[in-house]
């Protein structure tokens, strides 16, 4: 895992950390719901998100790596 | 290379051995925004940290008066609020990107044009499922029909999906980055068209919003504006890198084909 | 060639073409003619007698054959995959002007000719006194709907599959010209008096538009000689 992606995740539990923050006054409110399904949409779209953008880089990567070794079998000939 | 590259330094592989270094993508590694060469992915990540941070422990000490008062549920707008702000910034920023495109052809304003606005359509999924959310309690509907910040941020959505699918239909077309600004340009000049519409032909009302303003609130909500963006920004940068990867990879591969013809 | 003779040249091209051959009035006729009667059918036109479900309905109607009219603007002919105009070479602003034009004609044509079927299929009557601010509203609906319609097909007509992507740029991008129109048609067959809101947002709509099409045009469709 690479520095970049652990931040990301990080951040990605940190900008949907509230409800839990918000947990100790939150006792006996009826909409309490509310801010916990709000941050869990959040997190869902945001995780979703990176997982496929990740996915489409590592394909790109995979394709970089394939055009090096192609390159190398070019320069053997 | 084994471990998935970096994507925050997509040209972090050498160029391959042979390759002459006239690469178009070589003027613009990193140039995600025009400080992006000076703020490293990492550097720029743990601001974002600290902000996010900081604005959860505002949040929490917060929240106990506060419930008092409305309820928890009135602390989405520590999220929602700044992701609706980003979202219209990130619209203007991509047609003004566009404008640039259309003006000079560079491929470097067009991955940020095509950057932001994938970037903008995260942004808009947030906001509608955080303000349906929001408006479930506040007006005790899921969707309301008169709503025009509701409604706008709906219509813009299906206008930014418009935007991703036409980018992704004319991937290998000459013509993407002017077509794709063109129809940024377009949805950003038809989102005022698209509010006073609302406003004056919605057929429905809600009760008009409760406004709270303690100095705590209003403290906590100015640093929620100005922490979401550092993030966002740093989302626009992921999704900009990757942009960058894949047109480096396509690049790569083109010139790899004509160098295996060649060689036959 | 000068800007005017061109757009004048594009508009009686199109107008005689259709004359010849009405393979666009047609498809769009056709298409306003099945939807219209699928819609009274789904929504049994004999109960939907709210003025403004009516006028939402008239519209819908409108709207898909007009995406169908937009989408045959710069297909070519019998044997042609583009129009023959965009690889002229005229100033682009003539082009997407002389195109409005004529597909602006063409909708109006079939929008006409739809009335007496909706009035006969939702047993309805267009009340005398608002007729020319109802021709109005429909004709700035209508205007804005082809300019919009002809600066995307533009960038759509070439690309496969582009008769859908059209619509999926379209529609949305219609939506407020649309709030306006339904909600304007409405109150007029309802025999209420609109104001003067519709109007103006149909305006700015077709100013919006317009411009936008005279400026962005150059980009969107290329001059390929």
């Amino acid at each position: 895992m690479n520095a970049s992606r652990a931040a990301l995740a990080a951040l990605v539990l940190a900008a949907t950390a509230a409800p839990a923050a918000a947990e100790d006054g939150a006792a006996g409110d009826p909409h309490r719901w509310a801010l916990w399904t709000s941050c869990t949409v959040v997190f869902a779209l945001l995780t979703a998100f990176l997982v496929w953008t990740h996915r489409r880089t590592q394909a790109d990567v995979r394709r970089l790596e394939s055009a090096e070794e192609r390159l190398s079998r070019l320069e053997k000939k | 290379m084994n471990a998935p590259a970096d994507i925050s330094h997509p040209a972090g592989m050498p160029p391959p051995a042979g390759m002459p270094p006239d690469d178009p993508d070589a003027g613009d590694r990193g140039g995600a925004y025009p400080f992006a060469s000076a703020i490293p992915f990492a550097a720029h990540a743990a601001v974002a940290f600290a902000g996010v941070g900081w604005l959860d422990h505002l949040i929490a000490s917060l929240a106990p008066q506060a419930v008092k008062q409305i309820g928890t549920s009135y602390l989405i707008q520590y999220y929602h609020v700044p992701a609706a702000i980003s979202m219209y910034l990130f619209f203007l920023l991509c047609a003004v990107a566009g404008i640039v495109v259309l003006a000079t052809g560079s491929p470097v304003w067009d991955r940020r044009a095509h950057a932001l606005g994938l970037t903008a359509l995260l942004l808009n999924a947030i906001v509608l499922g955080t303000g349906m959310v929001w408006g479930k309690t506040a007006w005790g509907v899921w969707w309301d029909w008169a709503d025009p910040r509701l409604l706008t941020s709906a219509v813009a959505f299906l206008m930014y999906l418009g935007y991703s699918m036409l980018q992704d239909a004319l991937r290998d077309d000459p013509r993407r980055a002017k077509f794709a600004a063109i129809y940024g340009i377009v949805a950003l000049l038809n989102l005022p068209l698209v509010h006073y519409a609302i406003k004056w032909f919605g057929t429905a009302s809600h009760p008009a919003d409760v406004k709270m303003k303690t100095p705590e609130i209003s403290m906590t909500l100015s640093v929620a504006m100005s922490v979401f963006p550092v993030f966002w920004l740093l989302v626009y940068r992921w999704v900009h890198d990757r942009l960058a990867l894949a047109a480096r990879a396509e690049t790569v591969m083109a010139r790899l084909r004509r160098l295996e013809e060649d060689v036959r | 060639m000068t800007g005017w003779r061109a757009f004048s040249t594009v508009v009686r091209w199109d107008v005689a073409r259709e004359m010849r051959r009405r393979s666009t009035l047609a498809a769009m006729a056709a298409t306003a003619l099945v939807v219209l009667f699928v819609l009274s059918f789904a929504v049994d036109a004999r109960r939907a007698d709210d003025p403004r479900i009516r006028a939402g309905l008239l519209w819908v109607t409108w709207i898909l054959a007009g995406a169908v009219g937009a989408e045959r603007a710069f297909r070519g002919g019998r044997d042609a995959m583009t129009d023959g105009f965009l690889l002229a070479p005229i100033p682009r602003a003539s082009l997407f002007w002389g195109r409005t034009v004529s597909t602006f004609l063409f909708t109006t044509a079939m929008s006409a000719l739809s009335i007496p079927v909706f009035l006969v299929l939702f047993d309805a009557s267009v009340p005398s006194a608002g007729l020319a601010w109802l021709a109005a509203v429909s004709l700035l609906a209508l205007l804005g709907m082809s300019a919009l319609g002809v600066l995307l097909a533009s960038m759509t007509s070439s690309v496969r599959g582009g008769d859908v992507l059209l619509r999926l740029l379209m529609l949305p991008v219609l939506l407020p010209a649309v709030a306006a129109a339904v909600t304007g048609t409405g109150q007029l067959l309802g025999g209420q008096d609109p104001g003067i809101r519709p109007a103006a947002l149909l305006l700015a709509f077709d100013l919006t538009f317009l411009g936008a099409g005279h400026l962005l045009f150059d980009h969107a469709a290329e001059d390929r000689t």
